[in-house]
């Protein structure tokens, strides 16, 4: 194994947990709540590599992907609805990570912010046309790595580890943070935003997209160990930064331009050069993402040829639908929408799919028949209906609390 | 077509004349006056904006961030508080007539400064007087807060 062949899960793991809207939830639980949703990462991330790499093997092994699997098990009528549903949801995010790309863009080399939204989605265009889809996850995994600055900024800020160690453990919100609806509101929407549905999609089918064979099942481990916990890290640095620089100080963060403000307190103006450069990564790689998840849902489902590597005449549907995908994306950021607003509301509808999507991977990793002597063993079998339970009550809680708490506002 | 597939049509068509009802409605209705509780939401979130423009204006002026970052995030920060300052033009809540004014005239001074920075970003002595402006502005914010 090659150290280049964990960057598919980097990128899933970047993508999906530092993207524009996780990282302003993220920013903000920790200016909100301190240290206290930091377990929340730990279990939310334990979750994510369970299924990843359940979803890694069983796509290697059957050699079909996720939502293949969830058009059988669930039928063509339940199947189209998590299809519409899932769609809806990447459109949202998308949407939301080209607004994000032409902020960014803007810190960075100043301009006007419609004509970045448009370079933003050109670059965008331009690199999933060009680049193969090994060099695509490589090109946005490493230079996602930037983030890791977020780590250095945590220590930088000089936290009370006594009290980070606390968070690691579920505890109720102090006196002096919002309320019981508050507190289970970013609960759900962090735990969430950690296993979004299109880090799945996109991780098994690029499993296949890379022609990972049985001998590739180490590669499968050690990407979904290493790139998802390396996201789950990433998720504590930024929990620790925003409480080290926003709690109890007023600052409700909902802007992405505050989520760069730790690295410049604790680095000034290179810290946060290289904070705008991870997240610019990490947001492309998230719009890249979802374009392509969409793609490879609807093609999977319709059961038409796929492939990111395959010609356009060979797979035209599935090239039409990301290239709509990314064009809708500008096309709906364009009208001033405010894009972190959007993918809040897609955090918290992404939950009510989140079983969908992960009861059809489990019950074939499950089954002896299909999957041989890559069964799931009794550890990940037990882990893995624990987390449906939580991910289904996560399901069933995130709209009533979105309405409780006004999306979060209080 | 399958029953399945009629009751599909028949629950979609009756959603889309529910809802075009219920815009209808809401469109010729009196709009309904602000509840304390929505005034006490665009309080904090302005009072926010005014803490997190003083924390910007205190890094300006050290030198910490870059000029197209500073340019941009008081840009964002000002049109996020023109954003929320609309939500203060629907009808106050009753006794509430000064405070909301009152907000409304701190959120226009807030973005009135933050349309300032790009002119005065150079000059720290400008950027420090600024940023102890929006502390003031914030402290009045939240003094305004329903109890």
């Amino acid at each position: 194994m090659k150290i280049w062949d964990i960057f598919l899960g980097i990128m899933s793991a970047i993508g999906g947990n530092v993207d524009m809207g996780q990282l302003v939830f993220t920013i903000a639980g920790g200016a909100r709540f301190d240290m206290r949703l930091l377990w929340v990462v730990i279990v939310a991330t334990v979750g994510i590599v369970v299924f990843a790499e359940m979803s890694g093997r069983v796509a290697v092994v059957v050699r079909r992907p996720a939502f293949e699997l969830m058009r059988e098990c669930l039928g063509p009528r339940m199947g189209l609805v998590v299809l519409v549903a899932s769609t809806a949801v990447n459109i949202l995010t998308c949407t939301a990570q080209v607004g994000g790309i032409a902020a960014i863009l803007q810190f960075l080399i100043g301009g006007n912010y419609h004509a970045m939204m448009v370079l933003g989605a050109a670059l965008l265009l331009a690199a999933v046309g060009f680049l193969k889809f090994d060099w695509l996850d490589r090109t946005f995994g490493f230079l996602g790595l930037a983030l890791l600055v977020y780590i250095a900024v945590a220590v930088s800020l000089q936290p009370d580890w006594g009290k980070v160690a606390r968070g690691l453990l579920p505890t109720m919100p102090g006196s002096d943070m919002p309320g019981m609806a508050m507190y289970a509101y970013y609960v759900v929407g962090l735990f969430s935003a950690i296993l979004m549905p299109y880090e799945i999609h996109f991780y098994s089918s690029g499993a296949i997209e890379e022609k990972w064979g049985l001998q590739d099942l180490p590669s499968n481990f050690a990407n979904s160990v290493f790139g998802f916990a390396l996201g789950g890290v990433l998720t504590v640095a930024l929990i620790v930064s925003g409480a080290q620089a926003f709690f109890g100080k007023g600052i409700d963060p909902h802007l992405l331009g505050t989520t760069a403000i730790p690295p410049a307190m604790a680095f000034g103006v290179t810290g946060l050069l290289v904070a705008l450069l991870g997240i610019l990564s990490a947001i492309g790689g998230a719009a890249v993402e979802t374009a392509l998840a969409s793609a490879y849902s609807i093609a999977q489902f319709l059961r038409k040829p796929w492939g990111k590597d395959r010609k356009l005449r060979e797979a035209p549907l599935y090239h039409a639908s990301w290239i709509v995908m990314l064009l809708a994306g500008l096309g709906i950021a364009s009208t001033g929408v405010n894009a972190v607003d959007i993918v809040e509301y897609s955090v918290i509808f992404a939950v009510v799919v989140l079983p969908f999507t992960y009861y059809p991977i489990l019950r074939v990793a499950d089954d002896a028949g299909t999957m041989g002597r890559h069964v799931n063993g009794p550890a990940t079998r037990a882990l893995g209906w624990i987390y449906l339970a939580l991910i289904t009550l996560a399901a069933l809680a995130a709209v009533p609390l979105m309405v409780i708490t006004h999306s979060g506002e209080g | 077509m399958t029953r399945f597939e009629i009751a599909g049509l028949a629950f979609g068509a009756a959603a889309a004349l529910g809802g075009l009802g219920f815009l209808v409605h809401r469109a010729a209705t009196q709009p309904e006056p602000m509840e304390a509780d929505e005034f006490g939401r665009i309080v904090r979130q302005l009072a926010s904006d005014a803490h997190e423009s003083a924390h910007l204006a205190a890094l300006v002026a050290g030198g910490q961030v870059n000029q197209h970052y500073a340019r941009a995030a008081s840009e964002k920060l000002g049109d996020d508080v023109k954003d929320t300052r609309k939500r203060l033009e629907a009808p106050p809540p009753r006794g509430g007539e000064d405070a909301v004014r009152k907000a409304g005239e701190l959120a226009q001074h807030m973005k009135d400064l933050l349309d300032s920075v790009p002119r005065v970003m150079a000059d720290n002595t400008t950027m420090k007087r600024l940023q102890a402006e929006h502390e003031r502005i914030a402290g009045d914010l939240e003094r305004l807060a329903p109890r």
